[in-house]
């Protein structure tokens, strides 16, 4: 359930159109991250468009109403060409600079469209700020290197590369300990002058040797933050952090995966070459991880995670550590489970571990982070299942379609089915939630219960059973599905327009107005 | 600070020498701790350096742990350890002031921090206590100095501290006529500099090391699971200063 408090008419600061925004920049987020590991932000780049274009009419819809929209503090921004009013170049919000929910998202969808077209202008973008970030920040390597990495934390970098090359020329600017007294105290006004000064550095250290040295002392930040941000990773809570958190290490992963390798040259002290060994490992499980996520899509399978992939892993840590602890062996070596669900494994045997049916929080990814994971991976959440059709069922089809029985009949006839089984189920759903007779109400409910079992993220589902919820006059739950189907198909105009009418319902006109808005948006699918 | 345990380490540096990182090759080589303590040696570009001190009797040292820069102390070259309780982490994280707690209840003749130091220092004038043990090999030692710490405040013991780490530091480099393409303590030099910076300090001679090399290897396996290695943290590097701030 979203974390929404039930309010009254006269309390309309903590909107519902506030969260539902609140959700929406998270999904900026999530999508930057998420697309960072799983290298598939290029062929997704219109639906990302769209997603912020929605995002922005939601933020202009609220403000438009006089509703007040929520405050992003403590996020990590930098100025984009467009919309920008302050002379800082980036820093946090409210603690460095003051930016408005439209600049913050302009900031990413500005920069990210950069991304693909001029990486160089992309990259030299965040080198120059975070240089002078650092800079105006008592010359604090640390800080300048938390807030880079905060920036890849949060999104701003959604092709991997680009964060790792960004990140290295910083350390070897520091390294090579140019003279960048020249951004001190520098705004935004003297933008040519510092690209000139900023320039020239380069050109003036292009041949300089490192100061290995400092290289590795300022490795040794960079080591320290990752290893912070791992422990954050170990006690995720839920299977959407664990998804995040593990994407959120990729970045810094890789680039210790790339120094690691040219360690010997760099003459990296003995604690930090051992610790990059280490990381390099994480990295190699992450990128597993991401892998698997993109098979599931090539097969269109189910987006569940379980363990049944880690048997022979935990086997062979088994014979290695025959008195019991293999499993503590194993998930301190390998980036492969939480701590929360090594607990949950703790009595598993290595024979039964892929067996153990983890609870639905760490099974499947929930509501408002299955858009971001299908954008990385190229699904659409109608499209998946909780768990697969039933062998027999594909078995028939394969042969219906007199195809060989082979992997790729089943992929292709498991394609098939959903396809026709996804449309069929958004009739049903609508079926039933126009089922006017309250004697019907608990069935009715009931059944789309189960539907939304088997199709957990379909949005019309979702959105007909936020509709039926309401006409039950249960509130909590109709806005909690309403919000949940327009996170995971901001597209479709009916559901704008029932989040109106469940606000209109609840009285809260200015919030009725603002989602009629949105769902006035000429590019939403009618799909009456 | 972080630590991380000198098992984990010297694993590590066993899985780096066998170049078997990657999927179940760490685990499906079989090796004693004493083997994967050689490749730490082999590995380590400089020295180590043992921290003794007893939690109690010596708490101006283990506040200055505390204080979380022992591994910057150190620097690149040495890998500060230091005994924790109960057990040294295995993944690696901050060093809290309960871990500092080794041996709290044993008398400083039964602490194992101490018992390092009269292997090393066996003569009828063991050195007093706390202090530091800077040695080249954990295998099996070939040069040994004890830098006493001798200190009223954690300050002052920080202050020693680096004065002791820095002296070693500046002599670490490669071996004249020794191409192994690494880096050493020269602890002839070493000695000199601790003169220099008048710091009290013991050497052991050639035939005392073999026997504290004798000693030290079961030493070592017998409280392994307690040896935390110090990881830099790096705090308060600034932009174009150089780092390593002497005084």
């Amino acid at each position: 359930m979203i974390d929404f408090r039930e309010k009254s008419d006269d309390a309309l600061n903590a909107s519902w159109i506030g969260h539902v925004i609140e959700l929406q920049i998270e999904q900026l987020r999530f999508i930057g991250v998420l697309s960072a590991s799983s290298g598939h932000f290029e062929q997704e780049s219109d639906h990302v468009r769209a997603v912020w274009e929605i995002t922005s009419a939601t933020i202009a819809a609220a403000r438009r109403h006089n509703i007040e929209v929520p405050r992003q503090h403590a996020r990590p921004v930098v100025y984009n060409p467009s919309n920008w009013h302050n002379e800082a170049l980036c820093g946090y919000i409210g603690s460095d600079v003051s930016v408005s929910l439209p600049e913050l998202i302009t900031s990413y969808m500005e920069l990210w469209l950069l991304s693909s077209k001029l990486s160089e202008s992309y990259k030299n973008h965040f080198l120059k700020c975070a240089l002078w970030f650092t800079q105006n920040h008592g010359a604090d390597l640390r800080r300048g290197l938390v807030f880079l990495l905060d920036l890849f934390y949060s999104g701003f970098f959604p092709r991997v590369r680009l964060f790792t090359e960004t990140l290295d020329s910083f350390v070897r600017f520091y390294a090579l300990e140019a003279d960048l007294t020249f951004l001190d105290g520098t705004t935004l006004k003297e933008k040519e002058t510092i690209n000139q000064e900023l320039a020239a550095v380069v050109r003036m250290t292009a041949q300089s040797p490192l100061n290995l040295e400092r290289y590795d002392q300022i490795l040794g930040i960079v080591i320290d933050l990752v290893l912070d941000r791992v422990e954050v990773a170990y006690r995720a809570q839920s299977l959407d952090e664990w998804i995040f958190e593990q994407a959120a290490l990729y970045g810094p992963l890789l680039y210790l995966g790339f120094v690691h390798a040219a360690a010997d040259e760099l003459k990296v002290g003995t604690t930090n070459r051992l610790l990059l060994s280490r990381f390099e490992e994480m990295a190699a499980d992450l990128g597993a991880t991401a892998g698997f996520r993109a098979v599931q899509a090539d097969f269109h399978l189910p987006p569940e995670w379980s363990l049944d992939a880690k048997d022979k892993l935990a086997t062979a840590y088994q014979e290695r550590f025959p008195d019991g602890s293999w499993l503590d062996r194993m998930t301190e070596d390998r980036m492969v489970m939480p701590n929360a669900v090594r607990e949950l494994v703790r009595h598993a045997s290595t024979h039964t571990l892929g067996n153990v049916r983890l609870p639905r929080e760490w099974r499947l990814p929930s509501e408002r982070v299955i858009r971001p994971l299908c954008i990385a991976h190229g699904r659409h959440p109608a499209m998946l299942r909780s768990t697969d059709f039933p062998n027999d069922l594909l078995a028939a089809g394969v042969r219906a379609m007199d195809l060989p029985f082979t992997p790729e009949s089943v992929v292709t006839v498991r394609a098939q089915l959903l396809a026709e089984d996804s449309s069929a189920i958004a009739l049903e759903a609508r079926d039933l939630a126009q089922t006017a007779d309250p004697a019907l109400a608990y069935e009715t409910q009931l059944h789309l219960a189960q539907l939304r079992e088997i199709y957990p993220w379909h949005p019309e589902v979702c959105h007909q059973s936020g509709k039926f919820a309401q006409t039950t006059g249960d509130f909590s739950s109709a806005l909690t599905m309403l919000t949940y189907s327009v996170l995971m198909d901001p597209f479709s105009k009916q559901a704008w327009l029932s989040m109106s009418t469940l606000a209109s319902v609840k009285q809260w006109s200015s919030e009725a107005a603002a989602f009629r808005d949105v769902s006035a948006l000429p590019f939403l699918v009618d799909d009456r | 600070m972080k630590c991380l345990s000198l098992i984990k380490i010297a694993e590590e540096a066993a899985y780096l020498a066998e170049g078997k990182r990657y999927a179940l090759g760490p685990i499906t080589t079989p090796r004693t701790f004493k083997e994967a303590l050689r490749a730490l040696d082999d590995r380590h570009r400089g020295v180590y350096a043992f921290v003794a001190f007893h939690p109690v009797a010596d708490r101006l040292v283990s506040e200055y742990i505390d204080l979380g820069t022992l591994g910057d102390d150190a620097g690149p070259a040495i890998v500060a350890l230091f005994l924790v309780t109960p057990e040294a982490p295995r993944v690696p994280r901050e060093v809290h002031a309960s871990d500092l707690q080794f041996g709290v209840t044993l008398t400083f003749e039964e602490h194992p921090a101490y018992d390092l130091v009269r292997f090393f220092f066996p003569s009828e004038s063991t050195p007093r206590l706390p202090g530091i043990v800077f040695f080249d090999r954990l295998g099996a030692a070939r040069s040994a100095i004890y830098v006493l710490l001798d200190a009223k405040s954690k300050d002052q013991v920080m202050k020693l501290a680096r004065k002791a780490f820095e002296a070693a530091d500046r002599c670490v480099g490669r071996t004249p006529g020794l191409d192994d393409g690494r880096l050493h303590l020269d602890f002839d030099r070493f000695a000199a500099q601790l003169l220099k910076a008048s710091l009290p300090y013991y050497r052991q001679g050639k035939k005392g090391l073999r026997a504290a090399a004798y000693l030290t290897g079961a030493w070592l396996n017998k409280n392994k699971s307690a040896i935390a290695a110090a990881i830099p943290k790096v705090a308060g590097l600034a932009g174009k200063a150089g780092g390593g701030d002497a005084e």
